[in-house]
């Protein structure tokens, strides 16, 4: 099965770290935060029961590049519980591999350009290119 | 002022080459949806190519109509052991039974079933959980096993059950919750259900689905006739209309009513002329017939159509041009003995597969099924001559309800071949009339491109043959009614009948100027004809 391109795992990345320094904040945080972006922006048009069911295949993608995120879970509205007790494996940010099989998936279900403009709306300064 | 994450981020260019890698090759940036096989031959033709990979699809129709079998004929084409099928059976038929019978199928592999192709029955949870139980147990299930495709069999039963006691609105969230974590897990998924035509406005199940196959059985007469809608396919251009398809050993077999040939014809008609094989026929057409034209041959029973297509692909097979002989009335044997008795040799050819004799008369055959056979042959030997002998056995070899699409489906079919670059001569029986002459029992102006016409006449107290070329389409081409003969050597073209009128009508009477040297009696123009 196809796995996130280095590209957008290189975005999953940026917008964890922008929003964790934007927060003055740890990368976990920085995580909880794109991804409640990402959850506001995606249930505005495909609704709560979408996110939930992206980001439960998203862990479980995850899961399988860090085996350690099996303890971690979804509330009920599908953001992520316990990551801030799982460490970096090998210099991998766990948060950033689900945000980037997060993406991945939405490029995967809906292409490129609209998931560029759901992130673009959940982050309305960031320097896209048209 | 910049926003946070801008502010953030060390490098803005890194943010829009990440955010711009849009592929070219996509066509700006459109999502990609692949497609996955049926497994069915037929079916992905009418799909546009196969099925949409990750949709949420619906198998509909009444019992017995193959819903089943076409469910396992797409997991056991497409379940692999890294990414399984998963078959969730629902108090429908049992998976003992249901294996027992599936297995009598050539596409079911017995080694998929070691891990590729799962079986899971929640019969027990749907009597005893509600939709949110069973729901989770699916969910469970897809998460641990990681399946390409699912299938659930029967959806209706879940339907039923919860209707007892859930809402509509409840029923429609279980669903569009299965749906979105079916295709958030990759699988491409159907539920099975039985429906009738009626149900499509009102179960929830129907605007949840990407997509909606529909199969149908219905009795006629004596017959039996399968046909596979695409009602419905989300982001895949189908082949319109209802596609018979029929239930063998291999399991379902489609045939679409494009027949395989959406591609532009390569074939010119009428480049060159094809020899009928009797150089003075050749010659009232103005030189045979056209390639890739379809000539119908209309006359009374022993007019000689038979032979005078036995002609035809005798002399293709003399000049390098294989053909087909679609036969629905005669047997095979016979027809080859009666080829043998005007010296025609059509044993040598059958081996050296310059010639193909396929007999169809099964009486519930559909055009689109008869094509498919011919096409396949076609394609086979490379065939450039095809004689349908004739349309009238092959109306009655149709399935009752066939019948009626009749000339609709002739004018496929033979649309179809000549754009192969086929010629075709379709014989067809007509009952003489004595006081009109008809041109066929089919209205023919949209089916031929030319039209021979075999007709008794009365003359002199002798029952004689004519032959007249009524049409030719794009050339020239004799007005004369010619007298013909079937002799030792088959069919021998006379003299044109000149000195009578009335000759359409079979009971001419001499013009009034009529000149001398008109043969009054048939031994004068064919002394060697065996009928005179």
């Amino acid at each position: 099965m196809e796995k996130p391109s280095q590209s957008i795992r290189e975005l999953a990345g940026h917008l964890i770290t922008a929003e964790a320094s934007a927060r003055v904040s740890s990368g976990v945080e920085g995580t909880f935060s794109v991804c409640e972006k990402l959850r506001v922006s995606l249930t505005k048009f495909a609704g709560a029961d979408a996110f939930s069911a992206l980001m439960r295949r998203s862990l479980a993608l995850s899961r399988a590049e860090i085996p350690a995120l099996k303890s971690v879970t979804l509330d009920a509205s599908g953001c992520v519980e316990g990551l801030d007790l799982i460490p970096a494996d090998n210099g991998t940010d766990p948060g950033a591999v689900i945000t980037a099989n997060l993406l991945w998936l939405l490029v995967t279900f809906m292409g490129e350009p609209i998931t560029r403009r759901l992130v673009k709306d959940a982050w309305p300064d960031l320097p896209f290119s048209e | 002022m910049l926003g946070p994450i801008c502010r953030s981020v060390n490098n803005k260019r890194e943010i829009r080459k990440c955010m711009s890698t849009e592929d070219p090759k996509k066509g700006k940036g459109r999502v990609e949806l692949r497609q996955i096989p049926t497994g069915v031959a037929g079916l992905d033709e009418i799909l546009g190519g196969g099925l949409p990979e990750y949709s949420f699809n619906i198998i509909a129709g009444s019992p017995g109509g193959g819903k089943t079998t076409l469910a396992h004929q797409i997991i056991f084409a497409n379940a692999t052991k890294e990414r399984p099928a998963l078959y969730f059976t629902i108090l429908g038929e049992p998976a003992v039974k249901m294996l027992r019978y599936q297995q009598q199928y050539s596409f079911f592999d017995q080694e998929k079933l070691d891990g590729a192709v799962r079986f899971i029955n929640l019969s027990k949870l749907i009597l005893e959980s509600d939709l949110d139980g069973v729901l989770d147990t699916i969910i469970e299930a897809v998460e641990v096993s990681n399946p390409s495709v699912v299938v659930v069999d029967s959806f209706r039963t879940v339907v039923r059950t919860s209707q007892a006691t859930n809402s509509e609105t409840e029923l429609q969230g279980f669903i569009q919750r299965l749906a979105l974590h079916l295709t958030s897990w990759h699988a491409t998924s159907f539920l099975i259900g039985e429906y009738r035509e009626g149900d499509l406005h009102y179960d929830p199940v129907f605007t949840v689905a990407d997509g909606l196959i529909w199969l149908t059985q219905s009795v006629e007469r004596n017959s039996i006739v399968r046909k596979l809608q695409i009602v419905k396919m989300r982001g895949r251009e189908t082949v319109p209309g209802l596609h018979t398809f029929r239930i063998t050993e291999d399991g379902l077999q489609c045939f679409p009513r494009t027949f395989g040939l959406t591609e532009e014809s390569e074939h010119s008609k009428g480049k060159r002329r094809l020899s009928t094989g009797l150089p003075a026929l050749d010659a009232l057409m103005g030189g045979g017939i056209p390639e890739g034209d379809s000539l119908l041959l209309g006359g009374p029973s022993g007019a000689g159509k038979t032979i005078l297509g036995q002609h035809f692909i005798n002399e293709g097979v003399k000049q390098g041009e294989p053909g087909i002989v679609a036969m629905f009335e005669e047997r095979p044997g016979e027809y080859i003995e009666r080829a043998a008795k005007f010296g025609i040799d059509f044993d040598a050819p059958q081996k050296d597969e310059m010639l193909k004799i396929i007999y169809l008369r099964p009486l519930d055959l559909s055009v689109d099924e008869t094509l498919h056979e011919i096409i396949n042959s076609v394609k086979e030997i490379g065939c450039k001559r095809l004689v349908i002998d004739s349309l009238v056995g092959f109306e009655l070899a149709l399935a009752p309800g066939f019948r009626t699409d009749f000339r609709e489906s002739l004018y496929r079919m033979v649309g179809a071949l000549t754009r192969m670059g086929v010629t075709i001569v379709s014989t067809v029986e007509i009952e003489e009339s004595f006081t009109s002459m008809s041109l066929s029992n089919f209205a023919v102006s949209f089916l031929a491109d030319d039209l021979l016409r075999l007709r008794y006449v009365s003359i002199n107290g002798q029952l004689r043959k004519m032959l007249i070329v009524v049409k030719m389409r794009r050339s020239g081409h004799s007005v004369d009614m010619h007298e013909y003969a079937i002799t030792a050597e088959g069919i021998v073209v006379g003299q044109p009948l000149r000195g009578f009128r009335g000759l359409l009508t079979s009971v001419p009477g001499p013009w009034s100027f009529a000149s001398d040297g008109v043969p009054e009696l048939m031994d004068e123009v064919f002394p060697e004809d065996p009928d005179a």
